[in-house]
């Protein structure tokens, strides 16, 4: 069973789409009727940028990368075919895509806080565990976590400043990764987690990049997120209701995260 | 009840124990009350609409022989761990009957805090503290300390917190002050630094 359909642990993905509305999580891991996930070009994108960023010698193993060619012509249509054919078993990028990767895996290997922390470490290491608390089996599973417990974690995005990764924090509730994670981390090893680490990485020129840290009281109110969700998860589980919106008319504050 | 002009005494009855609200019995009754008092527009925001936080502060002020109210007031929730104020902490070591009232004794640079215990006349000392201490410690260090914009009022808070703890540990019922509270948790994870001076020996 693969680290994404191992449905017995709930995963950060999964606590955002029950902090949305259980029956999203229900829909995306429970539904036996539900289409399966297609795997969006965005998608591959973000899985070749972590390859060619955290384990470059396995990018040639996983990935192919097609000639630059005119689809539109038949002869670039034969070429593409042909290479194709050849590139099976692999995913198959275009060179764009594969240029970009390159681009970001030099700004960050560059980057000398984040060539540090990707000196030494393991990528993609499933950490199982339950939540005392709450009584819940959970997974994760961190970019990279260097052998002094601390947990790394790469992020692309437009902006990287300060301000404009405060931003995809918020949105992506990267906050509630960082204390699942570091929790998790704990609970699993029994030793203390010692930081838990941002790369974030433009994708566009020139590619500038930072690493940032979650202040404890921002954690800490992490913590609470990820625990109320955790509990949300738990009583749809116990009563089998994985409910939407509400279902009252409902006031709607628009100046609130 | 016994009246006291010092402004830093409480006026309270002597600490009296109405058995623990948490027995069944007086639960309903305390939960009821709890309700009420949470939905107040005098409680402090951690406490309004909070019953579960009102019910806790019940119980600690009838431990106390305290008014829910003055706990709810000097009860304060920092990082998330409930901490009491410091001034609150000499207010009940003064008030609690077994000393005089507290004295600061001490410079610019040290303090620690007397009081004479009143059944044996004995003249009872708290740990001295210093700023060279909150430097070595780190308080002095973290960002924002107040211990560098007030070090005198930061050297008597943490004298009275030293003294009750050692002399009447059951007046702080195991916690910390806020201000303890704040010094102590760190603002960011040791590796930082490490990271950061692999980086930049320099700066």
């Amino acid at each position: 069973m693969s680290y994404h359909t191992n449905t017995s642990r709930i995963s950060k993905s999964g606590l955002d789409l029950i902090n949305r509305a259980p029956a999203h999580y229900y829909e995306r891991y429970l539904n036996p009727n539900a289409p399966p996930q297609k795997e969006t070009p965005a998608l591959v994108i973000g899985s070749a940028v972590h390859c060619a960023v955290l384990e470059p010698e396995e990018f040639g193993k996983r990935y192919a990368v097609g000639p630059r060619v005119d689809k539109r012509t038949k002869q670039g249509k034969e070429e593409w075919e042909a290479f194709l054919i050849a590139a099976e078993g692999l995913t198959c990028l275009d060179s764009e895509t594969a240029t970009l990767c390159e681009r970001i895996m030099e700004s960050v290997r560059r980057f000398p806080a984040a060539k540090y922390l990707l000196k030494e470490g393991q990528a993609e290491k499933v950490i199982e565990w339950t939540d005392e608390a709450i009584d819940v089996d959970c997974k994760a599973r961190p970019d990279w976590l260097t052998p002094d417990n601390i947990i790394v974690d790469l992020k692309t995005t437009e902006d990287a400043s300060p301000r404009g990764f405060a931003q995809s924090v918020r949105k992506y509730r990267y906050d509630v990764q960082a204390a699942f994670y570091s929790d998790g981390l704990e609970a699993a090893t029994g030793k203390e987690c010692e930081g838990f680490f941002f790369i974030a990485v433009e994708k566009s020129p020139p590619f500038l990049c930072a690493v940032y840290f979650l202040g404890a009281d921002d954690l800490l109110e992490a913590r609470q997120k990820y625990q109320k969700n955790l509990l949300t998860y738990k009583l749809c589980k116990e009563s089998g209701i994985w409910s939407g919106y509400s279902e009252i008319v409902t006031k709607l504050e628009i100046w609130k995260p | 009840m016994e009246t006291v002009n010092n402004t830093t005494e409480l006026t309270t009855t002597e600490p009296v124990n109405n058995g623990p609200i948490f027995a069944p019995a007086q639960f309903e009754h305390a939960q009821r009350i709890a309700k009420v008092l949470s939905s107040s527009d005098l409680v402090p925001t951690q406490y309004k609409n909070n019953v579960a936080n009102t019910l806790v502060a019940l119980e600690m002020a009838n431990r106390m022989g305290a008014s829910p109210l003055m706990v709810m007031q000097n009860l304060h929730i920092i990082h998330g761990r409930p901490s009491w104020g410091s001034s609150f902490i000499i207010a009940s070591l003064n008030s609690c009957g077994r000393f005089t009232t507290l004295r600061f004794v001490g410079d610019a640079n040290k303090c620690k805090a007397v009081a004479t215990d009143k059944a044996t006349g004995e003249v009872l000392e708290g740990p001295t503290v210093s700023l060279e201490m909150a430097k070595a410690e780190g308080w002095l260090t973290k960002t924002g300390s107040k211990w560098v914009t007030m070090p005198e009022l930061m050297l008597k808070y943490r004298a009275a917190a030293f003294f009750g703890r050692l002399y009447a540990p059951e007046v702080l019922m195991g916690m910390q002050t806020s201000e303890e509270v704040i010094d102590i948790t760190p603002i960011q994870p040791a590796s930082v630094d490490a990271i950061n001076s692999k980086i930049n020996p320099k700066g």
